[in-house]
């Protein structure tokens, strides 16, 4: 079944007034494009953006239905490489690369914008580019036939003929991206993957034992990741996860794995969406059993804590696991570890903490169905109250 | 045109108030000639019900005969009871009957009722209480929260006086409510209402039943029947424990003593509940309790000693209690029902009473649908609960969203009305208490707007529409009248675009 997606960002092209002939502006001029640094919004306390506005002729010879593409390359090196968008709105339709495409007014020979109109949108924001930092960015702009619409794939021409293609101007444009770009963060990825079966093995250790069904949610981890790659990449790939998953192992076994190593490694290294999928195979592991140990939920709260992540995220990921552990959570887990308590915190934060938390259980206790699902989050309430009463 | 009235359907009693000559509200008698009716109900094989206090006799004694069924309103619960099939709907028709029936021998004619529900209700349990007032035969127009009838009751009795910020605690028989609301005078204005829809005098009475099963198994080595010790017992014990520091109870042949201390520790889980509910209500309503002026006590439970302490470690001397909080809900009702009601059959002495009254309630629930939105976690996007309608909006209310169709030749979306109390973004947490779709033309670029409008009107039930806006296409869902629409929905699946 197909579902909505929702917009969070919205974006209006003002072309309609604007377009004129030659014969009743002269000065109209051949087409050309200009940026324009804004924010969007009504009241332009939306995110930033960059506007491509054009004016002068469209050069056609018959009357076509014109549309506006903006793809967005990056040209600081020698190559130009894609730029992705994190919004599927902002998405070529076959890739995730960044394009701004809208259907604009049927346009006749002789005819053009005789002034300056909105025809595109670039937002940084959403943008990936494939390094962090200052990067020189380049706006490809194409007017495009959207009758007989070409082929854009990952912002380059796909047909040597460039049929559809009615006109196409770039521009240049400096920004300053923080976090990793795509390039940066696939080239890291492999080596974050083994220092999250690392934490994977931590985290099953951690109760003094490696249960067999913890081994086989890191083994199928690994093997689901391996499955994305073939060939020699694959072989690669396997030898470098299982000897991390050995090394690991006989490390933590003789008491010489240093957590705090990895997770600054990881740290250095590692996009938030692989910190985050790293915490999620902890979770697995701890789950893998069927209940949720306080030493294993002590550790990933830690992990989690040290990673930088957003706390609210984790949480999330946390409830979602225990929902699906059951009611099997451990005789000697506590509501510290299940609900992320920092014992350290002062005793008005725990309560503020708690409160909040009943509140959130209390609510799902209501939208949940009687099950096994139910139990769980009747669990959690009096867990929570449990807390409540020493902590008060 | 006959008398208004105001239903208090609670879990474990209800009852009847009116609207005197004067305009005072007032209880109405039952054909016991007493003001609560136990909400119990005894059936026999040819399905006729006995109500009352008759029937609460029987409760775990009586297979036949049942009790606290208002806590799965709205839900799919079947209890199976003298051969038949009866849903919590049909049972409180019961109860609702026979206070319709005793009410119209006590004051004749009867004109529009409303029925109080508890604050923290979902929309199938409102709106099963609506189906089951209909089954009764009431004339049920709009229904009210409970506390929020309890503090437009304690406006009217006093008068001018009250002005500023109130919370009202409602601790009856099954359900705790907490409500905090501005009052001018007799206008009354809902700020915010959280509740715990099982957690209630009822829970203290298990409670009692599990120590003094545990105690007489220590002495005896056997198993306590529950017919020996039902929970009308342990009712009786905990309202002596109320009184006393220790009772002894005769179960079978044994004494068991029971403290005040052991009850208090047992039902400490309960009461750790009700303080965090309290705080992350005045949390939510962005005061402290400096802001309060006055707490008003409500429901029956709130006379336990350990509640009454609870309330004043909390609240401080601001608690405000007068001597019917049985009755404050009911006789709250009966002055909602003459202010929403059609008051040109009120006399002008009634009339003057009334129209003082104002009461702005806000929606109880966040209500959403389900969209594609960014996953943070993984750098893409998952179906997550996209919530349109907030919660604590002043009613009535209506909201509008835009969402786009994900794929070229999309021909039709999912159409969700989803439902919590806590602004939830996994759709594993919330309710969904609608699903269909709605077909689109084919042969259409991605991105097509649908327009998702979601409305909450005076009797808070919601009302939905997801248009199409290219092709005008729309489907209209009013949560009230299901059958029509779900049979609707099922059908459209198989008709060809």
């Amino acid at each position: 079944m197909e579902v909505l997606i929702i917009i969070a960002i919205f974006f209006l092209i003002y072309w309609f007034s604007d377009l004129g002939s030659s014969s009743g502006s002269s000065n109209m001029g051949s087409f050309r494009i200009r940026l324009q640094e804004t924010r969007l919004g009504e009241n332009e306390e939306g995110p930033f953006a960059i506007i491509i506005e054009g004016r002068g002729l469209i050069p056609v010879f018959s009357r076509t239905r014109v549309g506006f593409s903006t793809s967005v390359f990056d040209a600081t090196d020698e190559e130009w490489e894609p730029v992705f968008s994190s919004v599927s709105d902002f998405q070529e339709s076959e890739t995730s690369a960044y394009q701004c495409l809208d259907e604009g007014p049927s346009v006749d020979y002789n005819e053009g914008f005789i002034k300056w109109v909105r025809l595109g949108v670039v937002i940084p924001e959403i943008l990936t580019p494939p390094y962090g930092g200052k990067r020189n960015l380049l706006f490809f702009f194409r007017i495009v036939d959207m009758d007989n619409m070409p082929v854009i794939d990952m912002g380059f021409h796909t047909d040597a003929e460039h049929l559809g293609y009615i006109w196409a101007g770039k521009k240049e444009y400096d920004y300053n991206f923080e976090g990793k770009g795509w390039l940066e963060e696939a080239k890291s990825r492999d080596e974050v993957r083994a220092l999250a079966i690392k934490l994977a093995v931590s985290t099953a250790l951690s109760d003094g034992t490696l249960d067999e069904s913890e081994g086989y949610v890191i083994k199928d981890w690994i093997r689901n990741v391996l499955d994305r790659y073939s060939g020699e990449m694959r072989s690669d790939l396997k030898k470098v996860y299982n000897n991390s998953l050995k090394k690991a192992y006989s490390q933590a076994k003789s008491g010489e794995l240093s957590l705090s190593e990895t997770i600054d490694k990881i740290n250095e290294i590692a996009s938030k969406r692989h910190k985050y999928e790293a915490i999620q195979l902890c979770l697995d592991v701890m789950a893998a059993d069927g209940e949720a140990d306080k030493s294993e939920l002590e550790l990933i709260n830690n992990i989690s804590d040290q990673l930088n992540l957003d706390l609210k995220e984790i949480e999330n990921l946390r409830d979602e696991t225990l929902i699906n552990i059951g009611t099997t959570v451990g005789n000697k887990t506590g509501a510290e570890e299940l609900l992320g308590i920092d014992k350290e915190w002062e005793k008005d934060k725990i309560l503020k903490h708690l409160a909040k938390e009943f509140n959130k259980w209390n609510s799902r206790l209501n939208s949940l169905e009687e099950g096994e699902d139910r139990n769980t989050a009747q669990k959690m309430i009096n867990e929570i109250a449990k807390a409540r009463k020493k902590y008060a | 045109m006959g008398s208004f009235i105001g239903i208090d359907l609670g879990t474990t009693f209800s009852l009847v108030a009116t609207i005197d000559k004067t305009g005072r509200p007032i209880i109405v008698h039952n054909s016991d000639g007493i003001n609560m009716t136990p909400s119990v109900v005894k059936l026999t094989e040819d399905g006729i019900a006995e109500v009352g206090e008759l029937a609460r006799g029987g409760l775990e004694i009586d297979p036949d005969t049942i009790g606290r069924f208002k806590r799965d309103m709205g839900t799919s619960t079947i209890y199976e009871i003298a051969g038949g099939n009866y849903t919590p709907t049909d049972l409180s028709s019961f109860v609702l009957k026979k206070l319709r029936l005793d009410t119209e021998a006590a004051i004749g004619e009867l004109g529009e009722a409303v029925i109080t529900i508890p604050a923290n209700f979902a929309n199938d349990a409102r709106d099963a209480t609506l189906q089951a007032a209909k089954a009764a035969g009431l004339n049920v127009n709009y229904m009210v929260n409970e506390p929020t009838a309890a503090a437009l009751y304690y406006a009217f009795l006093r008068g001018e006086e009250l002005n500023g910020t109130y919370a009202v605690f409602d601790l009856g028989g099954g359900t705790f409510d907490i409500s905090i609301i501005q009052v001018s005078g007799q206008d009354i204005e809902v700020v915010t209402s959280n509740g715990v829809s099982k957690l209630g005098g009822d829970d203290f009475d298990k409670v009692l039943q599990e120590i003094v099963q545990s105690k007489y198994k220590e002495k005896t080595g056997e198993d306590l029947e529950l017919a020996d010790y039902t929970i009308n017992d342990a009712e009786k014990d905990k309202i002596s424990l109320s009184k006393r520091k220790k009772v002894t109870s005769r179960v079978l042949k044994e004494n068991i003593s029971l403290t005040r201390d052991e009850f208090e520790e047992n039902i400490a889980s309960y009461l750790a509940q009700i303080e965090m509910l309290c705080e992350s209500t005045i949390e939510e309503a962005n005061i402290t309790i400096e802001d309060l002026n006055e707490i008003f006590l409500v429901g029956g439970s709130v006379r336990v000693p350990i509640i009454k302490q609870i309330i004043e470690k909390m609240f401080g001397t601001k608690v405000y209690s007068s001597t019917n909080i049985d009755e404050a809900i009911a006789l709250g009702a009966a002055l909602y029902a003459a202010y929403k009601g059609d008051r040109t059959s009120l006399t002008p002495i009634q009339k003057s009473a009334v129209e003082q009254i104002k009461v702005g309630e806000k929606t109880n629930m966040y209500f959403g649908t389900l969209a594609l939105l960014d996953d943070p976690t993984t750098g893409g996007s998952k179906i997550s609960n996209s919530i349109i309608l907030d919660k604590n909006m002043e009613i009535p209310c209506s909201v509008e969203q835009s969402y786009y169709t994900l794929y070229e030749d999309q021909t039709e979306v999912d159409c969700t009305v989803t439902e919590s109390s806590s602004r939830e973004k996994n759709p594993k947490f919330v309710k969904k208490i609608w699903e269909g779709f709605l077909g689109l033309p084919s042969g259409r670029p991605k991105g097509q707007e649908i327009k998702v409008t979601f409305s909450y009107d005076e009797n808070q039930i919601m009302h939905c529409s997801f248009l199409d806006v290219g092709s005008k296409k729309k489907k209209e869902i009013d949560l009230t009248i299901k059958s029509a629409e779900e049979i609707e929905s099922e059908i459209d699946k198989f008709t060809v675009e």
